[in-house]
């Protein structure tokens, strides 16, 4: 008797106290993102209604930058330069990292396996400045793919590949491609082997039974991938303004300096653009995904019946 | 497994290798460029030299640069870890309405273009006169890392068995009791696993740190960005080769600490490989 009635009122102050319990536990997390992040983020909103003018910033409520930044054809010229090498360079991250993770996910050796696992993620570890920095030796006039593609013959005086745009994707795609393998590889090495199998036996040859089995089937990491790397892409800085060296104008890029002459209202709605930009290409990519998927497994189902 | 024709194959095989040299090629480079005698810009170097390093040892903005790295870094990861192990604590063990959104909330640093956080930290800290210092980044990086302590301890929370919990309350102990000898020694690995990916992040950190830091308190990936604005000497290749040297050492170790936990190997596919094979 004496037991059950501890367990009741156990039980009742138990749940009395939770919401002690929560709020105390919620409280450091609260303050950090409720004073840094979010107070942050409202004052950087309320200058994107300020005016800039003369280099002097004005309080007060205005629409002029956001006009401008959607009326002024050089704002949709950056916002073109950003998504083209966005675009560029998830393509090319796409192409190059496929291939590498379904050879890793079907290496049976466990050393070569870690090999290329390590060869793969190594970069990830090493600063972006620092793999910037490698690439800016690289793709310089004098540099090495210069003196390769001049002792092979592709050219006499040497391509220019740095402070450009083909600098700028060669580069972008070394930083993110870890983050493509990833998702890819993830998906290939959890799909079931036996349905590669029911397909070989059932007479497909190794193309067919990759373009029915094995691709339809890494879709889910596919879109997760280009997901990661397109929105990375679009909100990279460090590397387009080292490899760019300032003639390659993306967003980033653009908001940087723009804070460094101080015009904050322009900055912000340059950033706010970025932002929903973002979360829009990840939506769409998501949506993409699941009506490719959709109808392929409709389309299964149809051959069964 | 698969059986697929040689030709194929053989192509897979050099494709993945030239993949492997685009990766590895601007790796290769700082460490050819660091003990090269020329300018950094040139190839093929011309002579060998060990200056550069001893140079480096005059470049004492390096040192305390990374000094500097270390303290931001293990900053705001203990902070982000603390709050965020709290947090998820409450979101997962207590669940209420609205939690979700809450979640959502914590972790929406992750898809935030990082140079917008870091004017935004300008903006703020300026206000709170505390900008320039390190105080102010180890706030902002632990905002920006609070993400990914979040996902993985609270998955690693809704996995926890409840029954063990429930068999110390019944034994009597209190829930502070409970946390420290139940809840955290299960959730070791995803501490150390969430900590070192934040780590890892937030000493990379570029976007957060550049308008935010002022001269004295500049972190190492700062002081290498604007010393490659304004120079190109080999020097900063040599500043590279330690700290690849330093990436490779984080790669060890880590992959040591996940070779004595079993369960998680499988993550990377090592594991999972084995035990096919082995069957």
């Amino acid at each position: 008797m004496n037991r059950i009635a501890e367990r009741i009122v156990n039980l009742y102050s138990f749940g009395n106290r939770t919401w002690v319990t929560r709020l105390l536990l919620l409280l450091p997390a609260l303050a950090l993102m409720g004073i840094v992040y979010l107070g942050g983020l409202l004052i950087f909103g309320r200058y994107s209604f300020d005016m800039y003018e003369n280099g002097k910033l004005i309080r007060g409520w205005d629409w002029g930058a956001y006009r401008a930044f959607l009326s002024d054809p050089y704002y949709w010229k950056l916002i073109g330069t950003t998504f083209r090498i966005a675009f560029k360079v998830t393509l090319w991250s796409l192409m190059l990292a496929y291939p590498l993770a379904y050879c890793i996910a079907g290496l049976k050796k466990p050393g070569m396996k870690q090999l290329l696992l390590l060869l793969t993620f190594l970069p990830l570890l090493v600063s972006a400045v620092v793999r910037s920095y490698g690439w800016q030796l690289l793709l310089s006039k004098q540099g090495f793919m210069n003196w390769l593609f001049i002792r092979l013959g592709l050219t006499e005086e040497g391509f220019s590949m740095i402070y450009n745009e083909t600098g700028v994707v060669v580069a972008l795609v070394h930083i993110f491609l870890p983050f493509m393998v990833f998702p890819i590889l993830n998906v290939l090495s959890q799909s079931d082997a036996s349905l590669k199998a029911a397909a070989q036996d059932l007479g497909a040859g190794s193309w067919r039974t990759f373009l029915t089995i094995t691709l339809p089937l890494s879709a889910r990491g596919i879109a997760s991938g280009v997901q990661i790397v397109f929105t990375l892409c679009l909100t990279a800085f460090t590397t387009p303004q080292l490899i760019g060296g300032g003639r390659v104008m993306t967003l980033p890029v653009f908001i940087y300096q723009r804070t460094l002459d101080t015009n904050w209202p322009m900055a912000a709605v340059a950033s706010l653009f970025l932002l929903v930009s973002s979360i829009v290409v990840s939506l769409l990519v998501n949506k993409g995904a699941e009506m490719l998927m959709f109808r392929r497994s409709r389309k299964g189902g149809q051959a069964y019946g | 497994m698969v059986k697929s024709n040689r030709g194929t194959k053989l192509l897979l095989y050099i494709f993945v290798g030239a993949v492997a040299i685009y990766l590895l090629l601007p790796l290769l480079m700082i460490m050819l460029t660091s003990v090269g005698s020329g300018s950094a810009s040139k190839f093929p170097p011309e002579g060998l030299t060990l200056k550069w390093y001893a140079n480096l040892s005059e470049q004492t903005q390096f040192l305390a640069a990374f000094k500097n790295s270390l303290i931001a870094s293990t900053g705001a990861v203990l902070l982000a870890l603390i709050t965020g192990t709290l947090a998820a604590l409450a979101i997962v063990q207590y669940p209420f309405p609205g939690s979700g959104i809450l979640r959502g909330f914590f972790g929406s640093p992750m898809v935030m273009p990082k140079i917008t956080l870091g004017i935004a930290y300008l903006i703020l800290f300026s206000k709170m006169h505390i900008a320039g210092g390190l105080f102010a980044l180890i706030l902002g990086e632990a905002v920006i890392v609070l993400p990914f302590v979040l996902t993985l301890v609270g998955s690693a929370l809704a996995n926890l068995q409840p029954a063990h919990r429930e068999a110390a309350a019944d034994l009597g102990a209190g829930p502070l009791r409970i946390f420290f000898t139940i809840t955290l020694p299960q959730l070791r690995l995803s501490l150390l696993l969430s900590g070192s990916i934040a780590f890892v992040f937030t000493f990379d950190q570029v976007e957060a740190a550049l308008l935010l830091l002022r001269q004295d308190s500049y972190t190492l990936p700062i002081q290498l960005f604007l010393y490659m604005e304004k120079w190109q000497d080999p020097t900063i290749a040599v500043v590279s080769v330690v700290l690849i040297a330093f990436a490779l050492a984080l790669f060890m170790i880590i992959k040591l600490v996940l070779r004595s936990v079993p369960g998680l190997e499988s993550l990377f596919g090592g594991r999972k490989n084995k035990r096919r094979s082995g069957s």
